[in-house]
């Protein structure tokens, strides 16, 4: 089931005028089964997959306290089972068709056979955030659960289960034990995210996502025309999947669940290091706290720190797909991080830039970050090659205009981000009339600009969404 | 929440203050309800009926990359006997039928055979390039009411999440406000870069003809269309409008020929055709005969490998295809 769709309304409208009524933990097995009819929306067999995974993971936390001379065993049994089925649905056709192109190198002709089945939806989302307990159970941070409908109800709580937020057991298990209080206000804020949320996604990622896949269905754009294109798929994926997670953040509170935050506009970061602790958060802490730091994290020798930094990158662009392009994306994110770092240390440059070098800062990191983008979109290495070898000086007459054509109209369909963004960088840079503005805005104040904000967004969706329906980019991952 | 669901009110305002009383209905309500049209486009019955052709093909770029009209008229006729085009790229079954009735019928011309050309299940996929920007081009061959069109829509879309659109959209009358505003959010820059109207006309044709099927990848080519697994003729006939240009046709006599092209096949291999489309095709094939049409399937065609393709599922050499076609249905260009 998707967010922008009908059915999700009406079924989202029933649960949640049942589930007030409900005693909590009425309230835990209600939410669990429409959890499972969520998932199960139109391949049912998607749930067997999400039971395995549950049951491995709940009996491992249990094994690791109960027998804790072998809980390395059981962590291994859950790595291995989450692991094993990420490889199985996820990598399997690209190691086969990788290790069929060695042979073909060497002239020799294997033919193994390739999976015909579907990704299930998600899986790479609600594997770590299981994976994540059973190494906390392991490393003694948390208790393993008893309660089976409360565990399940954990890795399966439907409104962040297909893109997420990742959460951690630590907050989201807490929730889940605890009883839940409704919140008018909580709700209003809620209805803010998903109007706000659907309006990014119906209205922004979609509108520049066509305009991204009429650049990248091209075989041979202009230097100008792919750079538009890269730019709209720039702003396409963080309004896409932000969206997701705003609604995924507004649709839980109506539950009475309080979401991680997963995007903090990262395209207004002032370096690379910046930019991942404020885009996919919980993705990147993820990897911070379960990769990252067992490898050794910045301790040891400098070339060391640094394979290590470019090793986590690595792991998580692979994590995006089974494709070498996100390998090559992580890649350029970790040497990028390591080398601004690196960079920054050798020539003593200040974190924060002073001044009006704030803004050629946030701007360096924008054209960075935004140049990444063409890894990660472009899955065919050939013409990724070709793009790459792309001059502005061998441009054909009327490219370029057709190039600034696209360019402005990503940048018009994106103009209500890069207002939301510029206000959120005057807020940290606490420029006094923002400041002012938003110490004024409580109470009643608050809610009917709120309501006025909503009111006008969901106008503007419903005026501005666009004709073409893209899914949500990280549905595929 | 009340708020998202009252302010979009507030949009009949803004469209009354903006562009004065909404358009009236179009021809298919149950779909849109006032978007501005374009008027119908009588030119092609004059043409018509001017030409008297002999051979009349409607179809979408399916048939546009496969027929040489000219050439097709000059190696079957001794007498100088015409073929026609209802043509329109990224048209569907609903414009196919509406070309048919408005343009051919209305004509009062009877050619020899009128060839419909379309893939796999297009034919019963009512609303196949109905919705969206696809749909503009009904505008050119539908009258201003298409009551038999619109109740075959209606039936396909169904439901409560179709009634609930419609409902949505006619209270909030939001269609309207995305008729004016919608294109002038998209062409602003160029408004604004091209004041002179010819000049934008030239950029408007250098950008179309910068994503012209020929500079697309070969795997997304134009041709976007899939074939519908879910396919199952004895369920979309009724809301199909086959039946209605049966219907048409036996009453002004007039020799259809229904032309099913073949996909891109892999080398000399025909595409794969999976159980359900073979079922369904062996239906249509079933029901077009005994109802008095010919049917013809380019599927496994050993004049037609690869190598004739250009992108997607059209054809590089329409002088090649239109000679094994005319081979092909000899009787009836005799």
């Amino acid at each position: 089931m998707i967010f922008h769709s009908l059915d999700f309304a009406a079924f989202f409208l029933v649960v949640v005028a049942i589930y007030w009524r409900l005693s909590h933990r009425a309230q835990n097995v209600l939410l669990l089964g429409a959890s499972y009819v969520f998932y199960g929306w139109i391949h049912p067999w998607f749930v067997l997959i999400m039971l395995a995974s549950t049951t491995v993971d709940y009996w491992a936390g249990q094994r690791m306290e109960d027998d804790p001379e072998n809980r390395r065993r059981y962590l291994a049994a859950s790595v291995a089972v989450n692991l094993g089925m990420l490889g199985v649905f996820k990598y399997f056709n690209f190691f086969v068709e990788n290790v069929r192109d060695v042979f073909a190198a060497m002239g020799l002709t294997v033919a193994p056979p390739l999976l015909e089945i579907a990704l299930p939806a998600g899986i790479s989302f609600y594997t770590f955030q299981a994976l994540s307990y059973t190494v906390d159970v392991y490393k003694g941070e948390m208790r393993a659960r008893r309660n089976p409908i409360d565990f399940a109800l954990f890795v399966a709580f439907f409104p962040h289960l297909v893109a997420g937020p990742i959460m951690r057991a630590k907050n989201l298990l807490v929730q889940v034990e605890h009883d839940r209080v409704w919140d008018a206000t909580r709700a209003r804020h809620g209805v803010v995210l998903v109007v706000w949320g659907l309006f990014k996604k119906l209205v922004i990622a979609d509108n520049v996502g066509v305009i991204a896949n009429r650049v990248f269905s091209q075989n041979d754009p202009a230097f100008e025309v792919l750079w538009a294109g890269v730019f709209a798929f720039g702003m396409q994926i963080y309004a896409d999947f932000s969206a997701y997670s705003d609604i995924a953040r507004g649709v839980a509170r109506w539950f009475g669940f309080e979401l991680v935050v997963n995007f903090n506009h990262p395209y207004i970061a002032h370096s690379p290091t910046d930019f991942w602790r404020r885009w996919h958060i919980s993705l990147s802490t993820w990897f911070r706290d379960y990769v990252y730091i067992p490898l050794g994290g910045n301790r040891g020798p400098a070339v060391v720190a640094a394979c290590t930094l470019i090793t986590t990158f690595l792991v998580s662009g692979f994590w995006h797909g089974a494709s070498w392009n996100y390998v090559i994306w992580g890649f350029y994110h970790g040497v990028l991080v390591w080398g601004t770092r690196a960079f920054g240390r050798l020539c003593r440059l200040p974190e924060h830039w002073p001044g009006p070098l704030a803004l050629v800062q946030v701007a360096l990191t924008w054209v960075a970050m935004m140049a990444g983008w063409l890894f990660f979109r472009e899955t065919n290495s050939d013409f990724l090659g070709h793009f790459l070898r792309l001059s502005p000086f061998t441009t054909m007459e009327g490219e370029a205009a057709i190039g600034l054509h696209f360019f402005m109209l990503a940048a018009t369909w994106s103009l209500p981000l890069f207002i939301h963004d510029l206000w959120a960088l005057a807020r940290e840079r606490q420029l006094a009339p923002v400041v002012w503005t938003e110490s004024r805005l409580t109470g009643l104040g608050l809610a009917g600009v709120q309501a006025a904000g909503v009111g006008l967004l969901a106008s503007l969706t419903l005026v501005l969404r666009s004709t073409t329906s893209l899914d949500f980019i990280y549905f595929a991952f | 929440m009340a708020a998202a669901f009252a302010a979009p009110l507030g949009l009949r305002a803004v469209n009354h203050a903006v562009i004065g009383d909404p358009p009236g209905l179009g021809y298919l309500p149950s779909l849109e309800l006032s978007r501005p049209h374009r008027a119908f486009d009588p030119v092609p019955i004059e043409n018509l009926r001017h030409g008297r052709p002999a051979w009349v093909f409607i179809g979408d770029s399916m048939m546009g990359t496969r027929i040489d009209p000219i050439q097709l008229g000059e190696i079957s006729s001794t007498r100088d006997e015409l073929v026609s085009f209802l043509y329109h790229p990224a048209t569907g079954p609903a414009w196919w039928y509406l070309a048919f009735k408005n343009h051919l019928v209305a004509s009062g011309v009877k050619p020899r055979a009128v060839f419909v050309f379309f893939r796999d299940t297009n034919l019963t996929d009512t609303l196949f390039r109905l919705e969206s920007l696809y749909g503009n081009a009904l505008d050119d061959v539908a009258l201003p009411e298409e009551p038999e069109l619109d109740a075959l829509v209606e039936a396909r879309r169904g439901g409560w999440r179709a009634r609930l659109h419609t409902a949505a959209t006619a209270l909030y009358q939001h269609d309207i406000t995305t008729g004016w505003l919608e294109p002038g959010v998209r062409r602003w820059f160029v408004n604004w870069r091209f004041p002179d109207p010819a000049a934008r006309a030239r950029f408007d044709r250098s950008l179309n003809e910068r994503f012209d099927l020929a500079n697309l990848r070969a795997d997304v080519a134009a041709d976007f269309s899939d074939a519908n697994d879910a396919a199952d003729f004895a369920r979309d006939l009724p809301t199909s409008v086959l039946p209605l240009m049966m219907q048409l046709a036996k009453a002004h006599g007039i020799q259809l020929c229904f032309v099913r092209v073949q996909r891109r096949p892999n080398g000399d291999v025909p595409p794969p055709q999976a159980p359900n489309l073979q079922r369904y095709v062996s239906d249509l094939k079933a029901w077009l005969t005994a109802n008095g049409a010919l049917f013809h399937d380019d599927w496994g065609d050993p004049g037609q490998p690869e190598s004739i393709y250009a992108d997607g599922d059209h054809i590089r050499d329409r002088r090649h295809y239109t000679a094994l076609f005319r081979r092909r249905l000899d009787p009836l260009f005799r």
